[in-house]
């Protein structure tokens, strides 16, 4: 498919279909749906953001960006009230150099490792959180000298419209966190 | 670090759950848990 490419519009112009079917066409193959952005207090433990999920998307990005964690550490996700059957294995190495580590999570009560550092970073990808399903999970967790990439499940059938980061240590002030949805296929 | 000295880092009264906008302090029983959580992480970094 060709991509359309949209003119400047001027003061007055009429805008004929041709054109507003052209804005359509790139409005409707946009990858990536902005659903919410939330801001982070201060001096906060955990931030629970609801409504993110629902059945308009089947796979969503959550990246929290901007803001600080009083500890150099990782923070968790959970969703909604779930507190259990979370599964991991984070693979991570020292930019210091060294052997490849793991760190395995097997049926635990958060996905420990969804972002981190001092000042605050995460990208996590959830494919079916909203679907009574399996929710699977990628993120990437970067504090001290750990760079690691994790990947696994949470195993619980259910549907979930919420999710919560929860500092592993400390507390989290500021920043954004925002959730996007791939959209589905036309 | 001890969880005493957790504790004075970050009083009972300064730790806020939020929830949306929406934001609370802890109750003594989540707080008691919270600060066993973070004392242990901060024991036990990854390496």
């Amino acid at each position: 498919m060709a991509i359309p490419t949209l003119p400047t519009f001027s003061a007055g112009e009429i805008l004929t279909s041709s054109v507003m079917n052209d804005v359509s066409t790139l409005g409707n193959y946009q990858g990536l749906f902005h659903i919410k952005t939330q801001t982070v207090g201060s001096g906060v433990s955990s931030v629970t953001v609801t409504g993110a999920f629902s059945s308009d998307f089947e796979n969503y990005l959550i990246v929290d960006s901007g803001g600080t964690s009083s500890v150099d550490g990782p923070y968790r996700l959970t969703f909604g009230a779930s507190a259990a059957f979370y599964y991991w294995a984070l693979i991570y190495a020292s930019f210091l150099g060294g052997a490849v580590n793991n760190s395995a999570g097997n049926a635990q009560a958060s996905w420990d490792f969804a972002g981190g550092s001092a000042t605050r970073n995460g990208l996590i990808e959830v494919n079916n959180p909203f679907l009574a399903t399996n929710t699977e999970i990628r993120s990437r967790v970067r504090y001290g000298t750990v760079y690691g990439n994790n990947v696994g499940i949470h195993a619980v059938s259910s549907s979930f419209t919420s999710f919560t980061l929860t500092a592993g240590a400390g507390t989290m002030t500021g920043g954004t966190i925002r959730v996007y949805g791939y959209r589905k296929s036309l | 670090m001890t969880p005493e000295e957790y504790m004075t880092l970050y009083p009972q009264d300064s730790v806020y759950i939020q929830v949306d906008d929406t934001e609370r302090l802890m109750t003594d029983e989540e707080y008691e848990a919270w600060v066993e959580q973070g004392v242990y992480n901060i024991n036990h970094p990854l390496t």
